[in-house]
């Protein structure tokens, strides 16, 4: 494939999961985009797994995105560590990693290798593109990119364009792998790699995943294993542990190389061009219908910048329901508040379903 | 919102009857969109609402309505100019902030704007101020001064000045009582006010 940069890269392996039946008329596709660490194991449990796939409390029979209705379709976005190709790849020029050597991708390149992933299956057009912070901008990424193959899009707090408080905490996050020696310069495959650095980078996200509400219920003042300071830099607080154990469960699990190259995309992802177009002109001629759900902790991805895109939406003349739902979850919110989500996507999807229908009638 | 639980039916039905076949309407106010599902369902209107309330918006999507989650001081300025055949603000305009500033972006997204409002002029209202001394408590009013969400209290005469100021001219209007009909001494006799708007001029300069 041609990268919106001009590089060729390929061939591409995808990993993608599939739930529900397509029908024959292939008209009941929902497409679940993932965040920035998560895979194509949205939901169920894999053999000999304790824990279920990353939104299967939205995937299943019953469920908002049920599986007895619609045919859900999840995959590992390009540039990720699980399964579809990215930086921990072997180049099949020299039989290594990638390493630092892998192009840096965008979110219209997901969504370019997503296309050729349903173009393969078969599936012309969806019925829905689906996701939460990342995920959400590729889904609506698909309704610039490919807009008579969207028949709508559900946005999950998230954003049109990166704005410079999100690039400069991923641009944190990646200082921290790559200040670590055990980074080397990117070609760290075989050795332990800068666990370190990628520690750290996790726990920067995970500060900006709470809210400062929902930081203080969970730990406030309180301190880890002990009755008073120890005064030392071994460990005083509740928070400090939660961080250190997100940081180190996050290095046994991702790999650095791709939180390099993930958060790069986020940072470059612009329905507006740079500035070059307004986000209503991204949205023109576009006939999807878009919900857009915000919650009013996120500090990472602000309500109104789900609002902004539910406005231009509408300056087009287009159809976009917008909710803010109240929540002390903080960015965290898209995957843990589900039964405010819950009725609202359900009912957004039925309803989208139900005008497919009508059409083909 | 006051209830109005007598004259909610018939408000609907003065509504529908005055909303033509398969325009586009935005309920300003929708609440959980009970309105705006039965123009959908009898008129094939292509309903959109909006809302403060998060329980509201969440009733209203699950009915498959378009709703924009928010404050409609703020919620207009974004719909383009006269996209809709109707705007409704039905017992709403009383609790706005700015309820002018409101009413003249409903006339500029709307060709047609339905007004509802409780009627202060109602012979009870007055009765309860002028002999008892007190601030009126009403079916159309019925909260203690201290806790109504009503910010704004006027009568028929004062909208239909207003309406004249601004340049609203009514195509229809309605009073109701007790669910009924009013058709003598509305200033007097009528608990809720229905008005059928259009604008006089030209509001694109």
């Amino acid at each position: 494939m041609i990268l919106e940069s001009g590089v060729r890269l390929g061939p591409v392996d995808v990993a993608y999961e599939a739930y529900g039946t397509l029908t024959p008329e292939r008209d009941n596709v929902i497409l679940v985009c993932h965040a920035l660490s998560g895979g194509a194991h949205a939901a169920g449990l894999s053999p000999g797994a304790t824990k279920p796939g990353w939104w299967d409390v939205f995937i299943g029979p019953g469920k908002a995105l049920d599986t007895d209705r619609y045919h859900v379709i999840c995959s590992n976005v390009l540039g990720s560590c699980y399964g579809t190709t990215g930086p921990s790849s072997t180049d099949p020029t020299t039989g290594r990693p990638y390493g630092p050597r892998f192009p840096v991708v965008t979110v219209a390149d997901m969504v370019q290798v997503q296309a050729q992933l349903l173009q393969t299956l078969g599936i012309d057009s969806v019925l829905a593109t689906i996701g939460g912070s990342m995920g959400g901008m590729q889904a609506l990424q698909w309704a610039v990119q490919f807009p008579e193959r969207v028949r709508s899009v559900i946005g999950i707090a998230t954003t049109s364009h990166h704005s410079a408080q999100q690039i400069a905490f991923n641009e944190v996050a990646r200082q921290a792998i790559m200040a670590d020696p055990a980074w080397k310069g990117g070609d760290y495959y075989g050795t332990d790699g800068p666990r370190l650095g990628l520690a750290v980078a996790r726990m920067i996200g995970h500060i900006t995943y709470l809210s400062e509400v929902g930081m203080g219920q969970k730990f406030g003042r309180r301190l880890r294993n002990r009755e008073k300071f120890g005064y030392d830099f071994s460990l005083d607080f509740e928070v400090e542990s939660y961080l250190r154990h997100q940081g180190e469960s996050f290095v046994g699990r991702f790999d650095a190389n791709s939180l390099l190259y993930l958060t790069k995309a986020l940072d470059y992802f612009d329905l507006t061009n740079g500035g070059t177009r307004s986000l209503e002109e991204a949205f023109k001629g576009c006939p999807s219908r878009f919900l857009l759900i915000a919650f009013s902790s996120d500090w990472l991805y602000p309500s109104y910048q789900c609002k902004a895109i539910a406005h231009a939406v509408r300056r087009n003349h287009g159809d976009a329901t917008y909710c803010e739902i109240q929540s002390d979850y903080g960015h965290d919110a898209f995957l843990l508040e589900y039964e405010e989500q819950a009725p609202i996507v359900a009912s957004f999807l039925e309803r989208v379903a139900r005008v497919r229908r009508r059409a083909h009638a | 919102m006051p209830e109005q639980t007598e004259n909610r039916q018939a408000i609907y039905d003065w509504i529908m009857t005055r909303t033509a076949a398969r325009s586009r309407v935005l309920d300003v106010g929708c609440g959980d969109g009970e309105l705006l599902s039965r123009l959908a369902e009898q008129r094939e209107v292509e309903a959109c609402g909006i809302e403060i309330s998060q329980q509201c918006v969440i009733r209203a999507v699950q009915r498959g309505l378009t709703v924009h989650h928010g404050n409609a001081e703020e919620g207009l300025f974004n719909y383009p100019d006269g996209c809709f055949d109707l705007v409704i603000l039905s017992l709403a305009m009383q609790e706005l902030e700015h309820p002018r500033n409101v009413l003249r972006e409903c006339f500029r997204v709307g060709r047609r704007v339905v007004v509802v409002f409780p009627a202060f002029g109602h012979w009870k209202a007055r009765w309860q101020l002028a002999l008892a001394g007190r601030a009126p408590v009403t079916g159309s009013f019925p909260h203690a001064w201290y806790e109504s969400p009503n910010r704004h209290y006027l009568t028929v005469k004062d909208w239909e000045s207003f309406c004249a100021d601004e340049q609203w001219r009514f195509i229809d209007r309605g009073f109701l009582r007790q669910g009924a009909t009013v058709r003598r001494l509305p200033n007097l006799r009528a608990e809720v006010a229905l008005y059928l708007l259009e604008s006089t001029v030209d509001i694109m300069d």
